[in-house]
């Protein structure tokens, strides 16, 4: 547990020393946010329509934007092929990579969240809107390092990243936007929501799992 | 069965395959295009645009069908490590997405005439575009490594991930995404349509049969160019290295 710790607290304050993804992702996020009324109208009616769906898509190319350099420094520095040497099950290393990226460039999204809500003129509770962004930047976060994993020593790193991620995001933006979308009903249901939490309980414990095998075929 | 997982002992075998293959493909396409475009009836509804129908559904067939096979050599090299599973990978990549495009346009092209529109975002035809996606993703994840191997392991890895993620992706889309969509366009398509009339299912099951052994011809030909190529990659290497 050391392991995870200490990769989780390297990234930390790696980030926070550079001056920070943590503070650049949510004006990232507000900037999309305020592409929107610009390129659509200043018509709040239209904006909350649509609100569900653009608010999902913002904060998913906020998502891709730290992917590209969450392993590469590690593995130029020889991080990854130290730790590979060591007795410690690399998991340990890529749950710490994972908590590291979620409060990094997760975590601010969903603070964020409910006050982009209320810009875009959605109704909805503020609890709510946090219930739905937690297991939705935690998808992003963890189906993004898959990818990244995945593109590690490929050339073009970046293009591909977001050619091979975009797709694997859909269903979290769907369900994400669903979810938004019948909490402003008169019947309010959860269910999209809930699909989000159960995708979240089948993608947590697997992702440190496949990017340890794809971290180990990386180094070979 | 592994044994031919050797590439030596395949090509004792993918020749065969190859010209039966063709041959089939030659009459089955033959037989099956005279069926689709004369003897075939038109449709009351659609006329003669039902005929593009023909291509367009073992197009789409072919696109899936193609997908789960990688997804299976994807399970094999991962599992197994045979080369000859990444090479497949590799072989099949592009034929796939260019059957999936091939549905795609036959589609548009029929959507034309029959619905008034080359594109709606209705939940089949976005889900086939993804599938698309997927394609062009594990093509393009293959060729982005200078060593061919690693490229050939991380598209499996890709092929395998997409097909956990390809059946969540078409039912959110299918389940959930149409919620907004108008469901009279998805109730014409003629898939879902009650039945269809054995003059039109004969040249159907044909020509994807035909399409099928086309498939198998081309998909062997491109294997044997991947091994062709790496027996030079490594030749090469050896003249360099002395």
């Amino acid at each position: 547990m050391n392991h995870l710790n200490a990769t989780m607290l390297k990234d930390l304050k790696t980030d926070f020393r550079h001056g920070g993804q943590f503070l650049f992702l949510p004006a990232f996020f507000l900037l999309i946010v305020m592409l929107y009324p610009l390129g659509l109208g200043a018509n709040l009616k239209v904006l909350q329509t649509a609100a569900p769906g653009l608010l999902m898509i913002a904060a998913l190319l906020a998502s891709l934007l730290p992917l590209e350099k969450l392993y590469i420094d590690d593995m130029k520095d020889g991080t990854i092929d130290l730790l590979m040497l060591s007795p410690q099950p690399l998991s340990f290393y890529s749950t710490g990579k994972i908590l590291a990226h979620w409060i990094i460039a997760g975590l601010p999204l969903v603070i964020m969240s409910p006050v982009m809500a209320m810009m875009m003129g959605l109704s909805i509770n503020w609890p709510d809107v946090l219930l739905i962004f937690i297991p939705a930047t935690l998808l992003f976060v963890l189906i993004g390092q898959i990818a990244a994993a995945l593109s590690l020593g490929a050339r073009r790193g970046s293009v591909l990243l977001a050619l091979l991620v975009i797709p694997l995001y859909i269903p979290v933006l769907i369900f994400g936007a669903g979810a938004l979308d019948l909490l402003q009903t008169e019947n309010p249901t959860k269910g999209p929501m809930l699909f989000l939490w159960a995708g979240l309980a089948f993608t947590l414990p697997v992702t440190p799992l496949v990017t340890t095998k794809l971290l180990k075929m990386q180094m070979d | 069965m592994f044994g031919y997982a050797n590439p030596k002992k395949y090509k004792t075998l993918s020749h065969y395959i190859f010209l039966t293959a063709v041959i089939l493909a030659t009459l089955f396409l033959g037989f099956g295009l005279y069926l689709a475009l004369i003897a075939s009836p038109p449709d009351y509804q659609q006329s003669e645009t039902v005929r593009i129908m023909y291509v367009h559904v073992p197009a789409a067939w072919l696109s899936m069908f193609i997908y789960v096979s990688m997804a299976v050599a994807a399970l094999v090299l991962t599992i197994w490590k045979h080369t000859l599973a990444g090479f497949y990978i590799r072989a099949a990549a592009p034929i796939g997405a260019a059957f999936t495009a091939a549905c795609l346009i036959s589609g548009a092209l029929w959507g034309q005439p029959t619905w008034g529109t080359w594109w709606v975002w209705d939940a089949r035809l976005t889900s086939v575009l993804i599938l698309f996606f997927l394609y062009l993703g594990a093509i393009a994840l293959n060729n982005a490594y200078d060593n061919p191997d690693k490229g050939n392991q991380a598209s499996a890895w890709l092929v395998l991930i997409g097909s956990v993620n390809l059946p969540i992706i078409k039912f959110s889309v299918e389940w959930w995404n149409t919620l907004h969509q108008p469901a009279s366009l998805t109730s014409l398509s003629k898939i879902t349509s009650p039945g269809i009339h054995p003059d039109m299912l004969t040249p159907l099951l044909v020509m994807a049969f035909g399409f099928l052994c086309l498939y198998g011809a081309m998909v062997i030909l491109r294997l044997d160019n991947e091994i062709l190529g790496r027996k030079i990659h490594v030749l090469r290497l050896r003249t360099i290295n002395g």
